[in-house]
């Protein structure tokens, strides 16, 4: 198989009721109702390979979570084609969903009132594995969550970055080959993303396991993926590597500058874009052509301590392209 | 099957292990419908001695254990589940069951169940072996209305299931979910004792009759065997237009924001 997820010109249009606030948009709501037409995609394409895990990224409101839907078969798709593992995900075969899951880092599947192994058992009845397998699988993905002696607590006991390594551990529990992960750190402490990241690297990697990431934690993205796909407004920005997404919105570098004094913030807007300044230190963003002069320039014209060249952080590239809304 | 009961099973195992995590909910909800039961008693006895049902105290209690355990079964397994069915897809997380490989209204209608039903089943069997022993029922008839029963309320189930599906363009379905219990809550009265219309309406429209009456009448002796097939085609028919009806709502599915 050439393509373990395809979307192909995906398109997904729904109706939103609106109300008017107060006591006469209420009667009005109740009587008549209005809607409003909302494209939350609007022909979106992108492949992945079996085995790529791969960034999806995108601001509140672009249409990844309505993506996912569809390439889960949650959402029947309004246009255009989906289809995950030869399957067409809206037919929702059992076949198909055996080979996939969705964690979605604002729901939970876990029986709240229940401890963990609970709902473990009746995905393991769901999903037919037997008892040997279930009683092995639990044991190796608790050890490689950290998470060994919290399954017997109910799950309204424990704290948030137990629970979302719980859901982990319910969500492939049968294995998928396909996993759609909708902000699986949302909420998370440092130590708790790593931690959820380190265990979705070495089950895609000891599984080959296709992985399709939504996060708002460009950590996450940088950490798993190679590859990433913006979409904006419903329509796609960019598909391709991390680096390209730097090289293509960021065209250039960020020189950090630490002082011997204090400068005025109109010192160093000739040089670039002044990112930040606090006291003696100061980023800026200087284009990637006039970085050898700028430097040199820089080091003649101030008393630099110290200076560095870096590439821009992720985020501050990202919020670019978001805001800007570049079209690939 | 063999799959399908192992979840069933499973579920029910931790929906109890839910239950024991609030034992104080579970004491109040046998008060409550031992209250209740008794309550009933009182109404049939004294409609049975006035003579309006037309049936000697031990048939009219047949006729009251049936509905008792339809409305026990009401107030454990089909409220619960709808309700729960309701609010998931308030919130969106009819995601978790539409993902799994099992039939997703069979998982929506084993999902929960309250011990707020169980007094009622309780009584209202201690009521059916009252009266059937008083009787003298036969282990024939015994055996028919079980079956019966069984499909009666499985009957019942898929009636107001379809009815939930409603929450797909309208969400909140509480109020749908009480309206049907109460409805059924008239079988606990031969349906003869309704006006012609009313009858109509409880044989043709709502399948109080068959979910209610029909079992009493078989457990009586007063019903042809047939009806078990009848129930049968009857339940067949339900699950297939559920099925079939469900596919198309999630049409509409818009799901929750996330």
């Amino acid at each position: 198989m050439e393509y373990a997820v395809v979307a192909e010109e995906l398109r997904k249009t729904y109706w939103v009721a609106e109300k008017e606030p107060g006591l006469f948009g209420t009667l009005r709501h109740f009587v008549r109702r209005r809607y409003r037409r909302i494209e939350a995609v609007r022909g979106v394409s992108f492949a992945l390979r079996p085995g790529e895990i791969v960034g999806f990224l995108g601001p509140n409101g672009a249409g990844k979570t309505t993506t996912l839907k569809m390439l889960t078969g949650l959402l029947y798709p309004s246009g255009g084609r989906a289809e995950v593992l030869g399957y067409r995900p809206q037919d929702r075969r059992p076949a198909f969903l055996r080979q996939i899951t969705l964690v979605m880092g604002n729901k939970a599947q876990l029986l709240w009132d229940l401890p963990v192994l609970d709902t473990l058992r009746i995905n393991a009845a769901v999903y037919e594995i037997p008892e040997a397998e279930y009683q092995k699988r639990v044991r190796r993905f608790a050890s490689m969550l950290g998470i060994e002696g919290v399954l017997t607590q109910p799950v309204r006991k424990l704290s948030l970055g137990e629970r979302m390594k719980a859901e982990l551990m319910a969500a492939l529990l049968h294995h998928p080959r396909v996993l759609f992960l909708d902000e699986p750190t949302l909420g998370l402490d440092v130590n708790a993303q790593a931690a959820v990241r380190d265990f979705v690297r070495q089950y895609a990697r000891a599984e080959g396991a296709t992985v399709l990431l939504t996060s708002h934690y460009m950590a996450d993205i940088e950490a798993l993926a190679e590859r990433v796909i913006v979409i904006h407004e419903g329509r796609l920005l960019f598909d391709g590597g991390l680096k390209g997404l730097v090289e293509r919105f960021a065209p250039y570098k960020e020189v950090r500058l630490d002082l011997e004094a204090p400068l005025a913030p109109g010192d160093l807007a000739p040089f670039g874009e002044v990112v930040e300044l606090r006291g003696q230190s100061a980023r800026l963003l200087v284009e990637k052509p006039r970085l050898t002069a700028v430097v040199a320039r820089l080091l003649a014209e101030f008393p630099v301590r110290d200076l560095a060249v870096e590439e821009p952080p992720l985020e501050e590239v990202i919020g670019r392209v978001f805001r800007e809304g570049r079209v690939a | 099957m063999r799959g399908y009961l192992l979840v069933l099973l499973r579920s029910m195992t931790a929906v109890a292990a839910g239950w024991a995590e609030y034992r104080l909910d579970f004491a109040a909800a046998l008060l409550t419908a031992l209250v209740e039961a008794a309550g009933r008693v009182v109404a049939v006895l004294a409609l049975v001695r006035a003579g309006v049902l037309d049936l000697a105290p031990a048939e009219g209690f047949v006729y009251l254990g049936v509905a008792t355990v339809v409305s026990g079964f009401f107030a454990s397994v089909v409220g619960p589940n709808l309700v729960a069915f309701s609010q998931r897809l308030l919130e969106g997380s009819l995601e978790f069951v539409l993902l799994k490989p099992k039939h997703p209204v069979f998982l929506l209608l084993v999902q929960t169940a309250s011990p707020w039903g169980i007094p009622d089943l309780l009584a209202g069997a201690v009521l059916l072996a009252w009266g059937l022993s008083a009787l003298g029922v036969g282990a024939g008839a015994l055996g028919l209305g079980a079956l019966a029963l069984v499909l009666a309320v499985a009957v019942a189930y898929l009636f107001a299931f379809l009815l939930a599906l409603v929450g797909f363009y309208s969400v909140h379905v509480h109020n749908l979910v009480n309206l049907v219990a109460g409805l059924f809550g008239a079988g606990q009265y031969p349906i003869r004792a309704y006006a012609a219309p009313v009858r109509a309406v409880l044989t043709f429209v709502l399948p109080v009759y068959l979910a209610v009456n029909l079992p009493a009448e078989l457990f009586l002796g007063r019903a042809a065997a047939g009806g078990v097939l009848g129930l049968l085609t009857v339940l067949g028919g339900l699950w297939l237009l559920a099925d079939r009806l469900f596919a198309l709502a999630l049409r509409s599915y818009a799901s929750a924001s996330g």
